[in-house]
Formats: structure tokens, C-alpha cells, sequence
């Protein structure tokens, strides 16, 4: 009976210490803004650098390795806004929490990029085209592309000598997929910026040769390809009256800083953390294709880009379409 | 029912009733938390993972995984194996190899990793991973199996002129068996751990490691957690296929 005792006791204080620790994420004095590394964080980096605070409340701006700490952050509430990958967006608010989809701040960093040229996308049958991160954004949308263009491709890492189809292999990031080009192990491969440039920089003989949300605005006719969404839990656009103009009217102001200020939006990113190492300048800022569009007039982009996602398989954004109320009105 | 008999009950089934405590821990922190993105209840897990073992997918993940762990552990226990009896019968040959294996036990899991995505495929690279970890953990098993082997008994089968075949066949293999299991045991469930992780880094096609990768970025946790009880399981049903092996060998051995 004592054992008995003891047993219950330990699932007694494991269970305390669980709701503490639960409870501790919770408590906030302040509100907090993250956003993803690498490209997507260019689109708040004047925030970074000057730090602005709304009214009496204190602000701090962070940022993260990756989308799952975004989205573990926005869904335990220790983050309030944050900049998020689109279907992830949805996906936390499918998921049960409630956040509002801001604006659209990116609209395409990933880029095809060759040792050969090509002059059309159908040119790339009987050959391997890498991709970065098999399942991801990028894979599903180079697959809708090739569907929508009738080009038939297949999971490989050898090309179809038949040359019907398009192989389609991956890495998990694009500092695998130099060297491979380096080395003339791979001709094409999808990247994004700013990895883009290093490719261009590093592989002798490699070229842009086609920018995925130009494929994108042809197979939709003419859609914006909305990567990226500014996000912002409910109860902290309720709490803080006033914050989402404040904050749209930043990161609007920020697209046109950026673009005139290519050292010194590095050197915020840095100054917050960043692992960003590629020097940055005005072309590569221009390809990173940092834009602020208010959520209701991205609308029917997103909607297009979810139900595009969504097509290959529904988990990508939660399990379903996110209803019309996710955007903020 | 008397208090000996009650002991006995839970002692057989004391596994069972931790494994229960660690749901239920589980079900009060996903209570607790209440985000099924960061931990979503053990229900919602069993319902995902009944629903992947159900698809096809699933398995031919799993037949991939497992072929590349046995192909990875194969190599690496042949080549701890043809080692340690070089270096065991020769002893310049086990110096020879110090090295090597200091370096290989030495080297981190993550360079190897990295280093192997640079150079090898994405089908390939997880066999060698596997095989470079395991090599090293066999072959100083192995050699010191062979090394704990009584002389004393060594010298006197040679004295009684025992033919060479049988001192292997009814002296050695005998002897080093139990331990050389014991390795393989704790070696093989190590062994599906270390191509999982390989698997996501290399963005292995039909893996288990991918399903995860996968899991992961669309923030399915519950499948990410289902994925993760399949391969406890199948590395639990590996351990107990290689327990049942030990078993019917210690038999045979005292045959």
C-alpha cells in the first residue's frame, strides 16, 4: 500500500509541475514580436534596430531559428505578433488558437536556379531539379506549378531518360544544394534568397532562370505568391487598442527602408541575432520581395495560396480551409 | 486473494502499470497545456497512428528504414567482427587499428552527418552513418569478449591437442556469444534511432525519417508523436526478437 502511496504522490507532483510550468507561459508584462530567421525577418528589421514601444506598453522584438518555434510561441501566448509562413499561419488557427492574419509581407524568395539554361519550365523533363525540403512550401509549390502546367514529374534522384518527366529530388537546405551544384551533382535546384545569391556568387556559370512567384503569377493569373503573413493573437489586438494601425503603418514604413538601407537592415538582423551571413545589398533585398499588403485586400491571395497548399495534402494548413474571420478586418 | 499473490501480480505486471503512469502524466500535461500543437492528448496519438499503420505509406517508411538500419548495422558488425578476430589473433594488427577506431568513436554523430550529405546520396547516407557509429561500439565489444576467454582452458584444449576447428566452433563462438548479443541487443534499437535521424537530414524518399521531417513542418504534432511510438515499437520488437535469439543460443550452448 505504501508503494501504492508513493506512486500516486510522483503522478501527483509531475502533474503540479506540468500546470506551473504551463502556467508560467501565460504570465506576460509585455507584449513580444518574433519573427522566423533569414529572409523573412528583413521584413520588421527597422524594428529591430529602433526598438519602437507603443504608448505605455513595452515591445520587444526577437528572433527565432524556425516556423515551429513561431507557431509553438504564438499558440502558448508567450509571442503576441509575429511574422509567419502562410500555411503555418493557418495552421495555428485551425489548430484552436485564435490570431488574425494582418497583411501579407512576403510574396517570394525562392528562385530557380541553373548551370544550364533553359528557356522554358517544360525544358526541365528527363532532368533533376533539387528543391529544398521534401513536403515543405516550396516542394508543393513547384508540384502545383508543374501540375498546372501539364508537366509530369516524379520523386527521384536520377532523371527519366525517357525525358517525359521531371525528377524531383531534395536537400534539406540550400547549403547543401551549392556544393551539389559545385560540383555539377546537381544542374537545378530551387533556393531562396539569400542563398540565391550565394549560389550565384559560388557556382561559376549558374543563373536565375526563374523567379517561382513569376511561375506562380502565370498559373494563377496573376496572384500575388503570398509566402509569408504578418499575425496577431486576438486577445492582444483587443487588449492593445490601436496596435494593428501602429504596427501596419511600421512595417509598411520599413519595405521602402530596407530597400535604401541594405547594410544597415544587415546590421539590425544581426544586432538581434540573426545567422544571416550573406552580405546583403539592394538587388538581393529586391529578391527577397519584402512587400505590406493589408490582409483584406490579399484576401483571394492567400485564399489562392492555402487552397493551392491544401491540394497536395490538407495537414499543410491544419486540415482545412481557415475561415473568412482569420483576416483582420 | 493473499498479499504474496497481489505481489506477484504487480510485479509481473509492473511494466504495464508504468507505462500507464506515463500516459496518464501525459494526459494531464496535454490537459494542462491544451494546445494540440505543442501536445496534443494520447488519444488523438493512438487515433493517428492507427490511421498511419492503415495506409500504405506507413509501411513501405517503415520497410525503408528497416532496410537501410540492417544494411548499415550488417556492414559495421562484419567489419567489427573481421577486426576483432585480426586484431585478437595478431596483436600489431589491434594497434594498427586503435586509431582508426578512437577517431571513429571520437567523431561527432553531426559531422559525420553533414559530411556524408556532401558526399554521398540521400539514399546511401544513412547506411553509412549508421555503419560508421555502430563500428566502433561493436568492435571494443567484440575484441573484449574475445579478450575475457579463460587462456588457462585456451592452453589446455591446445595441450589435449583439441583440433582448431573445435576450439573455435566449441570454444570461442561459445563463449563470446552471450556478450556479442548483449551488443547486438542494445546495438540494434540504437541502430534504427541513428538512421531516423539521418533520414531527416539527408531528406530520405520513403523513410521514416522524412514522414517525421514532414510531420513536422506542417506542425502535426500528433502525427510526429504517432511516428515516434512506431519506431519505440519497432525498436522494442527488434530488442525482443534478438532476446529470443540469445535464448534459443544459450540452449544450444549447453547442448
Amino acid at each position: 500500500m505504501k508503494k501504492l502511496f508513493v506512486a500516486i504522490l510522483i503522478v501527483i507532483i509531475a502533474a503540479a509541475a506540468v500546470f506551473t510550468f504551463a502556467a508560467c507561459n501565460n504570465e506576460k508584462g509585455s507584449i513580444k514580436i518574433i519573427v522566423p530567421d533569414g529572409a523573412p525577418a528583413l521584413a520588421i528589421a527597422k524594428m529591430l534596430k529602433d526598438k519602437p514601444q507603443f504608448d505605455k506598453y513595452e515591445i520587444t522584438y526577437e528572433i527565432v531559428p524556425g516556423a515551429a518555434e513561431i507557431s509553438a510561441k504564438i499558440a502558448n501566448g508567450e509571442a503576441d505578433f509575429a511574422i509567419a509562413p502562410t500555411n503555418i499561419a493557418a495552421n495555428i488557427y485551425n489548430k484552436g488558437t485564435d490570431i488574425r492574419i494582418i497583411s501579407a509581407n512576403t510574396f517570394g524568395n525562392l528562385y530557380l536556379v541553373g548551370t544550364e539554361s533553359v528557356s522554358d519550365l517544360s525544358d526541365l523533363k528527363g532532368e533533376v531539379v533539387y528543391n529544398i525540403g521534401m513536403g515543405g512550401t516550396p516542394d508543393l509549390t513547384f508540384k502545383y506549378i508543374l501540375n498546372q502546367m501539364g508537366i509530369e514529374y516524379f520523386a527521384s534522384d536520377v532523371a527519366d531518360e525517357t525525358g517525359a518527366k521531371v525528377a524531383l529530388h531534395y536537400v534539406s537546405s540550400g547549403a547543401e544544394l551549392i556544393p551539389l551544384l559545385k560540383t555539377g551533382n546537381a544542374k537545378f535546384g530551387i533556393l531562396g534568397e539569400p542563398a540565391v545569391s550565394q549560389a550565384l556568387k559560388n557556382v561559376s556559370g549558374s543563373i536565375r532562370l526563374f523567379a517561382i512567384h513569376d511561375l506562380w503569377a502565370v498559373v494563377t493569373e496573376g496572384l500575388d505568391y503570398t509566402q509569408a503573413v504578418f499575425v496577431g493573437r486576438k486577445d492582444a489586438i483587443d487588449k492593445y487598442e490601436g496596435i494593428v494601425e501602429w504596427l501596419s503603418d511600421l512595417l509598411d514604413e520599413n519595405v521602402d527602408w530596407i530597400a535604401a538601407n541594405p547594410a544597415e537592415a544587415q546590421a539590425a538582423l544581426a544586432d538581434a541575432g540573426s545567422t544571416l551571413t550573406v552580405a546583403l545589398n539592394k538587388q538581393i533585398i529586391r529578391a527577397c520581395n519584402i512587400g505590406f499588403v493589408p490582409a483584406k485586400y490579399a484576401k483571394s491571395d492567400i485564399n489562392a495560396y492555402l487552397t493551392a497548399m491544401a491540394s497536395f495534402n490538407a495537414a499543410a494548413i491544419g486540415g482545412k480551409m481557415p475561415e473568412d474571420t482569420i483576416y483582420y478586418q | 486473494m493473499n498479499k504474496a499473490k497481489l505481489k506477484s501480480i504487480i510485479v509481473r505486471f509492473s511494466p504495464l502499470i508504468t507505462v500507464g503512469v506515463f500516459i496518464l502524466i501525459w494526459y494531464i500535461a496535454a490537459i494542462a497545456v491544451d494546445i494540440e500543437l505543442i501536445l496534443p492528448r494520447p488519444a488523438l496519438v493512438f487515433k493517428e497512428l492507427l490511421a498511419l499503420i492503415s495506409g500504405k505509406t506507413f509501411w513501405t517508411a517503415v520497410g525503408g528504414t528497416l532496410s537501410r538500419s540492417f544494411t548499415g548495422f550488417a556492414i559495421s558488425f562484419a567489419l567489427a567482427m573481421i577486426l576483432a578476430v585480426a586484431g585478437f589473433a595478431i596483436k600489431p594488427i589491434h594497434r594498427a587499428f586503435s586509431p582508426l577506431v578512437i577517431i571513429s568513436r571520437a567523431i561527432p554523430t553531426m559531422s559525420v552527418i553533414l559530411l556524408s550529405l556532401i558526399w554521398l546520396t540521400s539514399q546511401t547516407s544513412p547506411i553509412l552513418i549508421s555503419s560508421l557509429i555502430m563500428f566502433p561500439m561493436f568492435y571494443s565489444d567484440f575484441y573484449s569478449a574475445l579478450n575475457n576467454i579463460d587462456k588457462g582452458v585456451i592452453d589446455m584444449a591446445k595441450l589435449y591437442k583439441v583440433g582448431a576447428k573445435d576450439i573455435v566452433t566449441r570454444l570461442y563462438i561459445p563463449n563470446i556469444l552471450p556478450s556479442v548479443l548483449d551488443s547486438v541487443r542494445s546495438g540494434i534499437s540504437f541502430n534504427v534511432k541513428i538512421v531516423i535521424a539521418a533520414e531527416v537530414l539527408a531528406q530520405t524518399r520513403q523513410s521514416m525519417g522524412i514522414s517525421m521531417q514532414i510531420s513536422r513542418v506542417m506542425l502535426d504534432t500528433a502525427s510526429l508523436l504517432a511516428w515516434t511510438a512506431a519506431a519505440v515499437a519497432i525498436s522494442y520488437a527488434l530488442e525482443l526478437i534478438v532476446e529470443l535469439i540469445k535464448r534459443f543460443a544459450v540452449k544450444w550452448r549447453r547442448a
